[in-house]
């Protein structure tokens, strides 16, 4: 019997109940298995989108609309698509939120064919709605083509648009 | 301890006054402060290499042509060689002598003395104009208007009518110059007669262009009754450019280059109907677009016109249009906002016009003459 008590015999056991307890250790849950999704979407699933839309010359029809966002839509991106299928306009290429300042990268051809005012309606359709609809946002700066610009044809977009 | 000795009476040998030679005067260069930089009297500069001299405001300048170099004038005998400053001692300015030389083209040799030269200028050639003369040398080189003529210093050369001196070249004239300047490039410009009177630029901006055809009506677009709107205005005012004189593509961004310059804007645009609409601009960022509006107001009307060529006032410009089309008959719409090409010192504004307005040649040609009547009456007005 005292043969067993040997010092590798002694070691081997403590190495063994070491390894157990580890083990045992390992498999308590700690938290979900599942892969973190990004923030906004699991922050926000509806959007409520306050539309201005042009009513030349008078000003601007307001609406309001709830909407649920879809797997992989972001409220941003889908105030974009809305406001652009109300407005029979090009859908601007992206919206980035930069703190207080909203950041929309329009296409060159956003306002082809407009006179001044058609212009000037359909830029601020689009800057007050987001303005509107993300009520965080204080001002809205217009890129064209993902570059700072003086503007497409009659509007100056060198300054930020903010609501009256 | 001999060596010791040695090295310091050395070091005090080097800071002492030593003899100064300037072009062909003599004088003496100090070292103020002990810190090694040779100074010299700068009249004794300027005079011994015909340098000009400039003191006031404690500054003290040398110049040579279009090179100029000016030093801070200090009393404190320290502080003189740490800037380089001039150092003022008792009633005269010295000046460091080494900066002076580098800054100039000077030729400066320490030897036993500091010696300080300018080799002669050469002639290179002289061109003529109308009320101009245009002399160019192989350095920069100070002019002097003396009695009957002009003493180019320390030149040489050969030329029509121009006479070698002891003291350079002489170019013998029946009047004085009214200005002697000297633009740069070593040369020497003499004028005659009064100074140009800056016109304001009338700059006609077709809008659209090449990949931009604007509106569309029927086979007419845009671009092409903008154009042939802003070329029938410019056949009215001589002097007046365009921002573009073909169906070329020119992004704001290089209209708004060219209309920087402009002291009178318009930008030609149409529209569906009849209308007939003035865009101007709500707030100009430049402090001269700013107090453009109050100045013209204030000053006389010979005063306004010099000012107009860089500055103007487009709610007196868009009044002179409405006038002009009232005579035709036409109404104006009027509105303010932040448009694009207008945030500049100059009158600009943004003239769309209906389509239908355009349909004869004699309706363009009436509204181009409408158009340019109002631009003159706003440039010849108070």
């Amino acid at each position: 019997m005292r043969g067993l008590f040997t010092f590798w015999n002694l070691f081997g056991l403590i190495v063994f109940l070491l390894g157990g307890a580890f083990y045992l250790k390992s498999q308590e849950k700690t938290g979900p298995a599942a892969l973190p999704i990004p923030t906004e979407e699991t922050a926000q699933n509806t959007l409520v989108l306050v539309l201005l839309r042009p009513n030349p010359p008078e000003g601007f029809l307001k609406e309001t609309r709830t909407l649920e966002l879809g797997p992989g839509e972001t409220p941003g991106g889908k105030a974009l698509e809305l406001w652009s299928e109300a407005t029979s306009a090009p859908r601007p290429k992206a919206l980035f939120f930069q703190g207080k300042r909203l950041l929309v990268d329009l296409p060159q051809n956003f306002a082809l064919g407009l006179d001044a005012t058609l212009e000037a309606f359909r830029l601020y359709s689009l800057a007050y709605t987001l303005l509107s609809t993300f009520p965080q946002a204080e001002e809205v700066r217009f890129l064209v083509e993902g570059r700072p610009s003086a503007g497409l044809a009659h509007l100056d977009l060198s300054k930020p648009i903010r609501l009256p | 301890m001999r060596l010791w000795l040695l090295f310091l009476w050395g070091l005090a040998l080097a800071q002492a006054p030593k003899p100064l030679k300037v072009g062909a005067l003599t004088g003496e260069a100090l070292y103020p402060g002990g810190r090694g930089v040779a100074y010299g009297e700068a009249r004794l500069v300027a005079q011994g290499l015909g340098l000009s001299l400039w003191q006031g405001g404690g500054q003290v300048a040398l110049g040579l042509g279009s090179r100029v170099q000016a030093f801070p004038v200090v009393a404190e005998e320290a502080r003189a060689a740490t800037g380089p400053s001039a150092w003022r001692q008792g009633d005269k300015v010295y000046v460091p002598l080494r900066p002076l030389a580098e800054a100039l083209g000077l030729e400066y040799r320490a030897q036993e003395g500091i010696l300080l030269s300018l080799p002669w200028a050469r002639l290179l050639g002289v061109e003529r104009g109308q009320g101009r003369l245009l002399l160019r040398f192989s350095r920069e080189v100070n002019a002097v208007v003396r009695e009957g003529g002009v003493l180019f210093l320390l030149a040489q050369g050969e030329g029509e009518g121009l006479r070698q001196e002891a003291l350079g070249l002489f170019l013998p004239l029946e009047s004085p110059p009214d200005r002697l300047y000297y633009p740069g490039g070593n040369r020497v410009a003499l004028e005659w007669g009064p100074l140009p009177r800056p016109r304001p630029l009338v700059l006609l901006d077709p809008g659209h262009g090449g990949q931009d055809p604007g509106m569309t009506f029927g086979d007419l677009k845009e671009k092409d009754l903008a154009l042939d709107l802003a070329r029938r205005v410019a056949a009215r005012l001589p002097g007046s450019r365009l921002t573009r004189t073909g169906d070329e593509t020119l992004p704001l961004e290089a209209r708004l280059e060219k209309a920087q310059e402009a002291g009178v804007l318009i930008s030609f645009h149409l529209t569906q109907g009849s209308a007939l609409n003035l865009y101007l601009p709500k707030g100009r960022t430049s402090p001269l677009a700013q107090n453009a509006e109050a100045l013209l107001a204030s000053v006389t009307k010979e005063r306004a016109g010099l000012l107009k060529a860089y500055a103007g006032d487009p709610r007196l410009l868009a009044k002179a249009l409405e006038e002009a089309f009232g005579a035709l008959g036409l109404v104006v719409a009027k509105a303010e906002g932040p448009y694009a090409l207008l945030d500049i010192p100059g009158a600009g504004v943004i003239l769309e016009v209906g389509v239908e307005r355009l349909k004869t040649p004699e309706a363009k040609e009436a509204l181009a003459q409408a158009i340019a009547r109002g631009v003159r009456a706003y440039l010849e007005g108070p």
